[in-house]
C-alpha cells in the first residue's frame, strides 16, 4: 500500500489517530476498518484507564474505611471504659464526700486516724474483691475453646468471637456466623498489662487475608481494659482470625461462614 | 455520659455500593471536569463523604444512590467555582440514561467480548509496541511526545505504532476469516 492509501503507514499514522480521535472525515469507505480499529484501541484503553482509577480511588476509600472501623472499635473500647468508671463512680464519690466532710488532719486524734485508716482499708479491700468478682464472671462466660489462660505470660484474660458486643454483659462466644453477619472479636485484657501495646487481629476468608485492624492499647493496672474489633464475612467457607500482641501471634481462632 | 455506637457502613455493603455506582459517577464527573486527577479526588470524596456521614448507612439503596450522585453534582459545582467556570447544562449529570445504558446485560457482555478479544490480540504484540501503544490510545501523547518520553526517535515511534496497527489489523482480519495462525514475524 502507498503512502495514501494506507493511513497506518509511518508518516501519517499520528495524524490519522489524531483525525479518528477529534472526529475529522477520512477519506475513503474502504477505510472504515482501519477507523473502527482505532476506536476500538480508543475504548479498550480508555476502559483499562478506568479500570486503574477505580481501583486506586478503591484502595483510598478502603483506607480510609478501615480508619473509620478502627474509630468505631476504639468508641465500642470506651464504652466498656465508660460503663466501669461508671460503675466504680459512686464509690468515689463516697471517699470524696468523707474527704470533704473531714476535719484537717492536724487537729485528728489518734482514735479518728485509726479509724480513718480502717475506713479506707476497707475501701480498698471492697474495690479489689469487686474486681476479683467482675474478672471470675468474666472468666465463666468464656467458651472453653476461646478462652486464654491466666498465665502470666499471657496479656489476655479471655479472647471471644460474638455477633454482637454489650457493654454490660460478656460477649458470647459463637464459632460459625454467617455471610453479612458481622463478626466481633472481643477481648479482655490482663491486669498486668501496663505501658503502650498493639493488638493486631488479622482475618482470614477460606486461607486469605482479607482485612488487618490494630489497635493500640494502654494497659490499664487496675481495670481489665476491653478491646472489640468488627469484620463482616462476604463469602461462606471457613474464616480464620490471628491475633497478634506487640507483632508476636499469639492466638488463632477458626470459625465456619455459612450462606 | 453514655456514648451510642455510630452507624457504620458494612465493608461489603460499600463494596457493591462501589461496584455499581463508581464507574458511573466517574464517567460522568469525567465528563464534566478537565482534569482526569480532579475526576478520581471527586470519586474518592464521594465514597469518603458516604463514610463519614452519620446517616448514609440507615438510608434505603435507593437513597444512598441519590445521595452519592448529589454529593458527586456537588463537587463537580465545587470544582467550577473554584475555577470561576460553570458546568454547561449538557454536562449536567444524567444517571438515568446512563442506568439504561449499562445495566443491559446484553450490551455488557458484548463490551466485555470486544474488550478481552482486543486486549488478547495487543497481548500478542512485542513489549515496545504494546508500551507505545498504551502511551498513544491511553495518555494520549502524539508521537513526539512519546519519543521525547522514551528517548528514541520521532520517526522510530512512528514505525512503531505503524507496525502495532498494522499487525492489529491483520490481527483481526485472521480471526475474521475463521485463521488462527498469528504469526509474529516482523
Amino acid at each position: 500500500m502507498g503512502l495514501q492509501s494506507d493511513p497506518f503507514h509511518p508518516e501519517q499514522v499520528d495524524e490519522y489517530i489524531e483525525n479518528v480521535t477529534q472526529n475529522v472525515q477520512t477519506r475513503a469507505p474502504k477505510q472504515e476498518q482501519d477507523i473502527q480499529l482505532v476506536q476500538r484501541l480508543q475504548v479498550y484503553y480508555a476502559k483499562r484507564k478506568e479500570e486503574d482509577i477505580l481501583e486506586r480511588a478503591w484502595k483510598q476509600i478502603v483506607q480510609r474505611y478501615e480508619k473509620a472501623t478502627f474509630i468505631s472499635s476504639e468508641n465500642a473500647q470506651k464504652f466498656v471504659e465508660c460503663s466501669q468508671q461508671e460503675r466504680l463512680l459512686p464509690m468515689k464519690q463516697a471517699i470524696e464526700a468523707d474527704t470533704l466532710s473531714m476535719p484537717s488532719q492536724g487537729k485528728l486524734s489518734l482514735t479518728q486516724r485509726i479509724g480513718l485508716f480502717a475506713a479506707l482499708l476497707l475501701i480498698v479491700l471492697l474495690v479489689g474483691s469487686l474486681a476479683v468478682m467482675l474478672t471470675m464472671s468474666h472468666t465463666n462466660h468464656l467458651a472453653p475453646s476461646v478462652a486464654v489462660s491466666h498465665s502470666s505470660a499471657s496479656p489476655f484474660q479471655s479472647i471471644t468471637l460474638s455477633d454482637s458486643i454489650n457493654q454490660t454483659n460478656p460477649a458470647s462466644s459463637m464459632s460459625s456466623f454467617t455471610v453479612g453477619q458481622p463478626v466481633w472479636f472481643v477481648c479482655t485484657l490482663n491486669v498486668q498489662v501496663t505501658g503502650f501495646n498493639t493488638l493486631t487481629v488479622k482475618w482470614y476468608e477460606n486461607g486469605s487475608l482479607v482485612a488487618t485492624n490494630t489497635s493500640g492499647q494502654r494497659g490499664t493496672p487496675h481495670l481489665a481494659a476491653n478491646v472489640a474489633l468488627s469484620h463482616t464475612f462476604t463469602v461462606p467457607g471457613n474464616g480464620e482470625v490471628e491475633v497478634l500482641w506487640n507483632g508476636q501471634l499469639v492466638k488463632t481462632l477458626t470459625f465456619s461462614v455459612k450462606a | 455520659m453514655k456514648q451510642s455506637c455510630p452507624a457504620t457502613l458494612d465493608r461489603s455493603q460499600l463494596a457493591q455500593l462501589y461496584h455499581k455506582l463508581a464507574p458511573k459517577i466517574l464517567r460522568s464527573v469525567q465528563r464534566q471536569v478537565s482534569s482526569a486527577q480532579d475526576a478520581e479526588d471527586i470519586l474518592i470524596e464521594v465514597f469518603v463523604a458516604a463514610l463519614e456521614s452519620a446517616s448514609f448507612a440507615s438510608l434505603s439503596e435507593h437513597d444512598q444512590q441519590a445521595w452519592l450522585w448529589r454529593v458527586a453534582q456537588n463537587k463537580v459545582i465545587d470544582i467550577y467555582r473554584r475555577g470561576h467556570k460553570r458546568p454547561s447544562l449538557t454536562d449536567q449529570f444524567d444517571d438515568s440514561s446512563l442506568e439504561e445504558i449499562s445495566s443491559d446485560p446484553e450490551w455488557i457482555s458484548i463490551q466485555h467480548e470486544e474488550v478481552d478479544h482486543l486486549a488478547q490480540l495487543i497481548g500478542r504484540l512485542p513489549p515496545l509496541q504494546q508500551q507505545v501503544l498504551h502511551l498513544r490510545f491511553s495518555e494520549n501523547l502524539r508521537c513526539a511526545q512519546i519519543a521525547a518520553k522514551v528517548g528514541k526517535q520521532e520517526s522510530s515511534i512512528r514505525a512503531l505504532i505503524s507496525r502495532a496497527l498494522k499487525r492489529l489489523r491483520q490481527y483481526h482480519q485472521e480471526q475474521e476469516k475463521g485463521g488462527h495462525d498469528y504469526g509474529l514475524t516482523e
